[in-house]
């Protein structure tokens, strides 16, 4: 992750410091457990929901 | 008419007097600049008054309405607008210092839409940076304050918005809500907000970078159900500039304002909604679901089984999509962000591509699930957020509701939000009107949710609700500042 954030430094000239990185690998690590929650959804039957021209639904 | 008398006006009672020509525009806006002049020092709800430009166009609906010209219920109605939405030659700021000096050559298409209907443009409300928090607290426009007590935020990211309406400093306001923007300030103030359908309202002219492309949403903001309802008529529908608008037609949105709810039916999501009730919250909404039902109203559980992952959804989708917008500034002004918003917008660089994919599965998975929940009911009612914290609580992290510590975020974002994001996740229909006072006397918020493109009911709902409970009677007591 830290190389990853390295790249991702260099490559945007952001400059960070080396405790803004390791805030910002807290933060990373932090949100993980979201990652793992819909890694573990079953989603095998279903399309991504990427129009949203919803209708109403019926009664 | 004089100043402390905007406390108890609202848009439907000034519109009819100001059609029969017994209230001049040009005095009331008069009213408003006097009271914004007084009050926005403490406030700081507006980061732009268009004193001049507002008096101008006064006078010229003053002028129309006499000569017969009388355009819409909100002809002379004196407003505001939320800083990420453009207005032509007025600062657009989208609460950000990277934006300070942009001038707009366009007005949104709900500016213009509200131009058009009549309105007089107060200025421009102060909102969180780049409209990505809920506090208001901004770095560069400073700390909106809330009217109910000024140690406390307002709420946001529309907080300017919501404390311009709550302490009489317009009529109305627009917002914009990601996550909750409009309903959660709204909750916070103690006044009405609502985010319509996705897609209800034109998102044209909304700053890039302010709000995710397939949560975002403009709402309205008002003291009342009813005025909510006369400024979402003239702002709703289709609009061919922005591709996501939809094309649904438009209804009559206060029809239904003062019809009987006793043949409807509430559902609740106890599951999740439980945990998120903190101090007197629960006695609160409680209180409010049994008003709901001496008013007919019949209530059911309703099983939503992957509730739980909506804000994971949330953060997932909206992160990777606002991220995307701020490319540009990412690489070549990224210390004009906040510090947090920085490492927060770097963070969502590093989301892997396929997690945003799988978030729109689990979505798919629960815009089902809310499809079939909405078989069995007629709206679904939820608390709306915890109570507003105090300004210096922000910054540590926890908040006290009724002698109950709560920390304010955790990975999923903030806690205030977890009430709300499940239906910028869906899209559904959803407004808060305030249910009642912590013992802090800090306003709370009901959220009552309909079937997409059914605001009607939604507002049929609130409002019989709040003419019944009667909470927008109380007003925050603002008499002693700036005199």
């Amino acid at each position: 992750m830290k190389e990853w954030l390295q790249k991702l430094d260099r490559e945007y000239g952001f400059q960070l410091t080396e405790a803004e990185m390791d805030r910002i690998l807290n933060e990373v690590k932090a949100a993980e457990p979201l990652f793992q929650q819909l890694n573990a959804i079953d989603v095998r039957s279903k399309t991504p929901f990427v129009r949203l021209d919803i209708k109403g639904a019926k009664k | 008419m004089t100043e402390s008398d905007l406390e108890n006006l609202t848009i439907a009672e000034s519109s009819a007097r100001i059609k029969s020509g017994e209230l001049s525009p040009v005095k009331l806006t008069d009213l408003f600049l006097q009271r914004i002049a007084r009050l926005n020092p403490s406030l700081n709800a507006y980061t732009t008054v268009r004193a001049d430009s507002a008096k101008a166009e006064a006078k010229i609906a003053e002028q129309q309405i006499r000569s017969g010209n009388y355009r819409s219920p909100l002809h002379g109605i004196p407003i505001s607008i939320k800083d990420n939405l453009a207005t032509i030659r007025v600062p657009t700021t989208g609460g950000s210092k990277i934006l300070v000096d942009w001038k707009p050559d366009f007005d949104a298409t709900v500016v213009a839409k509200l131009k058009e209907a009549g309105v007089i443009i107060l200025g421009k409300t102060n909102m969180h940076e780049w409209a990505l928090g809920g506090t208001t607290i901004n770095p560069f426009f400073g700390t909106t304050r809330n009217p109910w007590d000024l140690a406390r935020v307002p709420g946001g990211s529309s907080g300017g918005s919501a404390t311009a309406v709550a302490a009489a400093m317009c009529l109305a306001s627009i917002g914009t809500d990601s996550a909750g923007s409009v309903r959660n300030p709204a909750a916070m103030c103690g006044i009405v907000g609502l985010k319509p359908t996705y897609g209800r309202i034109s998102c044209f002219g909304g700053v890039p970078g302010t709000g995710a492309y397939s949560t975002n949403h403009f709402g309205v903001l008002t003291r009342t159900v009813k005025d909510c309802a006369l400024v979402l008529q003239e702002i709703a529908g289709y609009d061919p500039k922005d591709p996501l608008s939809a094309t649904e037609p438009t209804d009559v949105y206060s029809a239904k304002i003062g019809q009987e709810i006793g043949h409807l039916k509430a559902g609740l999501i106890g599951s999740y909604y439980d945990k998120l009730m903190f101090g007197k919250v629960e006695q609160i909404f409680a209180a409010a679901l049994k008003q709901l039902e001496l008013l007919g109203m019949k209530t059911e559980q309703l099983s939503i089984p992957h509730m739980d992952a909506t804000p994971a959804v949330h953060t997932v989708v909206s992160r990777a999509e606002i991220v995307s917008d701020h490319d540009h500034y990412l690489r070549t002004r990224a210390r004009d962000y906040s510090p947090e918003l920085l490492y927060r917008h770097i963070h969502a660089l590093m989301f892997p591509a396929g997690s945003y994919v799988t978030a729109q599965r689990v979505r798919r998975l629960i815009a089902e699930e809310f499809e079939r929940a909405f078989e069995r009911v007629d709206v679904i009612i939820t608390p709306v957020s915890i109570p507003a914290p105090k300004i210096e609580e922000c910054g540590r992290g926890v908040t006290d509701v009724d002698g109950e510590k709560v920390s304010l975020r955790d990975a999923r974002g903030s806690t205030w939000g977890l009430s709300t994001v499940p239906f910028n996740v869906t899209g559904h229909p959803a407004i808060s009107v305030c249910c009642g006072f912590t013992s802090a006397e800090q306003p709370v918020g009901l959220q009552i949710v309909g079937r997409p493109f059914e605001e009607s009911t939604v507002l049929q709902v609130a409002a019989s609700y709040e003419q019944a409970a009667g909470w927008y009677r109380r007003k925050p007591r603002l008499g002693g500042i700036g005199r």
